[in-house]
């Protein structure tokens, strides 16, 4: 049976890179709320 | 309670569900045999590919009946789609390549499923930019609503671009005519993310409609 591929770090990457863009954009509209 | 803090609620419970779905993906989902934990990509990356595609569907239809009825709620909620629709679009373009480098080899491919996708994201940062260069907003709006419907028409494209062209992008395993090819276990997982991304496309986008009320109120005052 082939071994599973060790490639852990390209989905790590891809889970923090979505968390920062949602974080980032949901602190954006607040900040723009709050600007006011 | 105002629409802005519904949307900021929304969004907050959205974002504490994604973090269920972190969860969920990484610690109670087998791994693929044949991709490796690369394959948990797929969890994040199709829900936003769909919104990314559903929000543009929403720019155009808002954008039809903007033209015919010139509703300003329908502009509105057709702007704030587009920019909602452009960070969910930013998201597939970050994690596409992220899963294809192992998989594919390749960071980037220009088949016809990755370069369409790259369109719709320009064609989301021209529409937003369209919005802004122009003076008039009423002349802005139609602008911007002529382009919305043109993205519209991508979306079908999109996503039977996989069919019509020979490419290194898989055919879907879920949105497809026949039933799901995808295990149980992975299959609910990868609804439940589909699910907390359709609550923070509604939150983001009930902020994002509740801020342009406000500045078209400050404008106005």
């Amino acid at each position: 049976m082939p071994e599973v591929p060790h490639n852990a770090g390209y989905m790590a990457a891809a889970y923090i890179v979505t968390a920062v863009i949602l974080l980032g954009y949901a602190f954006s509209l607040y900040r723009r709320s709050t600007r006011r | 309670m105002s629409l802005l803090h519904k949307g900021r609620w929304l969004t907050l419970v959205g974002l504490a569900l994604l973090a269920g779905v972190y969860m969920r993906a990484l610690a109670f989902t087998p791994v693929e045999r044949l991709q490796g934990p690369a394959q948990k990509i797929y969890y994040l990356h199709v829900p936003a590919a769909i919104w990314a595609e559903m929000a543009m569907v929403l720019v155009g239809l808002a954008s039809v009946f903007y033209l015919f009825l010139k509703d300003p709620r329908l502009d509105r909620f057709a702007a704030a789609s587009a920019e909602v629709g452009t960070v969910f679009a930013a998201i597939v373009l970050t994690t596409g390549p992220l899963w294809g480098k192992p998989i594919w080899g390749t960071w980037w491919t220009w088949d016809a499923r990755l370069t369409s996708t790259l369109l719709l994201f320009f064609l989301y940062i021209g529409y937003l930019l369209l919005r802004d260069a122009v003076r008039d907003p009423a002349l802005g709006a139609r602008y911007a609503a002529v382009l919305g419907i043109c993205g519209m028409f991508l979306v079908p494209f999109i996503h039977l671009s996989v069919y019509l062209f020979r490419t290194l992008h898989p055919q879907p395993i879920v949105l497809k005519p026949s039933a799901p090819s995808l295990p149980g276990s992975m299959l609910e997982t990868w609804l439940f993310s589909l699910g907390v991304f359709t609550l923070l496309y509604v939150g983001f986008v009930s902020q994002r409609y509740a801020l342009s009320l406000l500045r078209e109120h400050e404008d106005h005052a």
